[in-house]
């Protein structure tokens, strides 16, 4: 169980912190590039 | 370092300028600089607040006890993952209620009114002083087991880069350059968990050469010795400056709730990583120094680019925790301690400047400090250890059950910080009992007591009932 998790659990991470970072880069264009003039 | 390690980590320092001189054009108030407008959903709060806390115990520190002491160190920092779940369903949505909020001292001051508001101010930025001098004296030491350049020039350039962008672009900045800190993070400390890994001949190899004691739950610790680690993790931060501050940046009630949540989910997965890692540097480096753990990975087992990378998520880890800390110590001065006692008829327009100016003003104290007088932030981090005895509890009083006892709150806040004191310096923590027990359950004593006898007002206010919105 602990050796599945040690390659579980790094793999979420990492997907995890692509996907916020995806929405996080989508807001920063709306809102730091555009001025925030989509809301 | 290869050339192109070099170019990958001054490609990061590039980067968190150009976010911070972008950002510049957002500041046009003080709400801007504080809380960014209100205007931050749930992924950058929950990213930003993950870097935010992810600092250098949670990944450097919980490397180095998971070497020396297994995986005990981990289910002890849990407590913090759980604290962050608890606040984030319970108390954050709620949070959004106060209109106007910046600071944990304005809602002190709307429930217990102004001298409250002061304590907690000024608990406020020594808690926020002293972990800034802290990081600030991280950058070095970071940098210094990496990639060996000298502590004080370390200490600068990254200080610089962080009162930078703190100053011109407030909490938009900060926030921003908090996601591009938590991508770093969250991708490349977890990338060098799978490659050690593979460099350790694979997970169940790593498993089955494991001490015993390391894999096991307490490890070699006594249920004292983990119970007061625990309660620390799961009090010392709850509710700091910076955390409450992001919260009020959300929107509303449920950006707050889900941001919230899911840091406090994917804390418990950062925690398990950089413990992993630990156990790791344990199979392939024996007999080195705990807290040498994480960068000898990096620099021992990651290839060619991936160790400029990781020396950036490493510094991205303190960095993040540096401009938050900075940000809010900005906010609470102006917004606890000048606005409402040296100058109330300050405009919206000045409080911006003067937040800015103190930002700059204080990040360099801090970095003077730290590469001269180390001993100012050892001293400072002691308030560490009176925020959760003095504030939280009064501050859970106000923001769940809406009670109004400005005694209650001013007695509790005195009578917790007192006792902390005096249990922590004075006795030496007699029993394996901690001070901040010790002054917790204080706090909580003197807080129902007098809150009974002496409500001083309406003692649950309509702000109390939650909404189904708040709730789920």
């Amino acid at each position: 169980m602990l050796a599945f998790l040690l390659y579980a659990v790094p793999v979420l991470v990492i997907a995890v912190t692509l996907y916020i970072g995806f929405l996080g880069w989508k807001f920063y264009l709306d809102e730091i590039v555009r001025g925030g003039e989509t809301q | 370092m290869t050339i192109l390690d070099w170019a990958l980590l001054a490609l990061y320092f590039v980067a968190l300028v150009l976010i911070g001189i972008q950002t510049i054009k957002r500041i046009e108030s003080s709400d801007d600089f504080a809380v960014a407008g209100n205007r931050i959903i749930w992924p950058v709060f929950f990213g930003s607040l993950a870097a935010a806390f992810l600092g250098g115990g949670a990944s450097l520190g919980n490397a180095g006890a998971s070497y020396s002491d297994g995986y005990v160190y981990m289910f002890a920092f849990f407590a913090f993952g759980l604290q962050t779940l608890l606040v984030g369903a319970f108390v954050a949505p709620r949070l959004k209620r106060y209109a106007g909020a910046h600071t944990v001292g304005d809602v002190m001051a709307e429930h217990y009114g102004p001298m409250a508001r002061l304590l907690t101010g000024i608990l406020s930025i020594a808690l926020c002083a002293g972990i800034l001098g802290a990081q600030a004296l991280a950058i070095g030491t970071v940098v210094n087991a990496t990639i060996d350049v000298p502590t004080v020039p370390a200490i600068v350039i990254g200080m610089a880069v962080v009162v930078t962008y703190s100053t011109f672009g407030g909490a938009w900045a900060v926030i921003q350059t908090d996601m591009l800190q938590f991508v770093i993070l969250g991708v490349f400390l977890p990338l060098a968990l799978i490659i050690g890994l593979f460099r350790a001949g694979g997970a169940g190899e790593l498993v089955a050469n494991a001490p015993d004691l390391h894999t096991s739950f307490l490890g070699d610790w006594t249920w004292a010795a983990f119970i007061g680690v625990f309660v620390a993790f799961l009090l010392g931060e709850t509710l700091v400056p910076p955390y409450a501050q992001r919260t009020f940046s959300t929107p509303d009630s449920r950006h707050a709730r889900l941001g919230f949540m899911l840091s406090g989910v994917f804390a418990f997965a950062f925690f398990f990583v950089a413990a992993s890692l630990g156990l790791v540097a344990l199979e392939l480096f024996p007999g080195i120094e705990p807290d040498q753990a994480l960068p000898t990975i990096v620099m021992e087992l990651m290839p060619v680019g991936l160790v400029g990378l990781l020396v950036a998520a490493l510094l991205a880890v303190v960095m993040s925790t540096a401009s938050s800390y900075l940000n809010s110590i900005a906010v609470v001065f102006t917004k606890d301690i000048y606005q409402p006692f040296v100058n109330p008829q300050v405009g919206p327009r000045q409080r911006l400047w003067i937040e800015r100016g103190l930002s700059l003003v204080v990040g360099v104290g801090a970095t003077l400090f730290a590469v001269t007088v180390p001993s100012i932030v050892d001293a400072l981090l002691y308030s560490y250890a009176l925020w959760a005895p003095t504030v939280i509890i009064p501050l859970l009083g106000a923001v769940l059950f809406g009670i109004r006892s400005a005694p209650a709150a001013l007695a509790a806040i005195l009578v917790g910080g007192l006792v902390t004191a005096l249990w922590t310096w004075g006795l030496d923590e007699p029993w394996e009992v901690t001070g901040l027990i010790a002054g917790v359950v204080c706090n909580l004593v003197v807080y129902t007591v007098v809150a009974i006898g002496r409500p001083g007002g309406s003692p649950v206010s309509p702000i109390s009932a939650p909404t189904r919105e708040e709730v789920f």
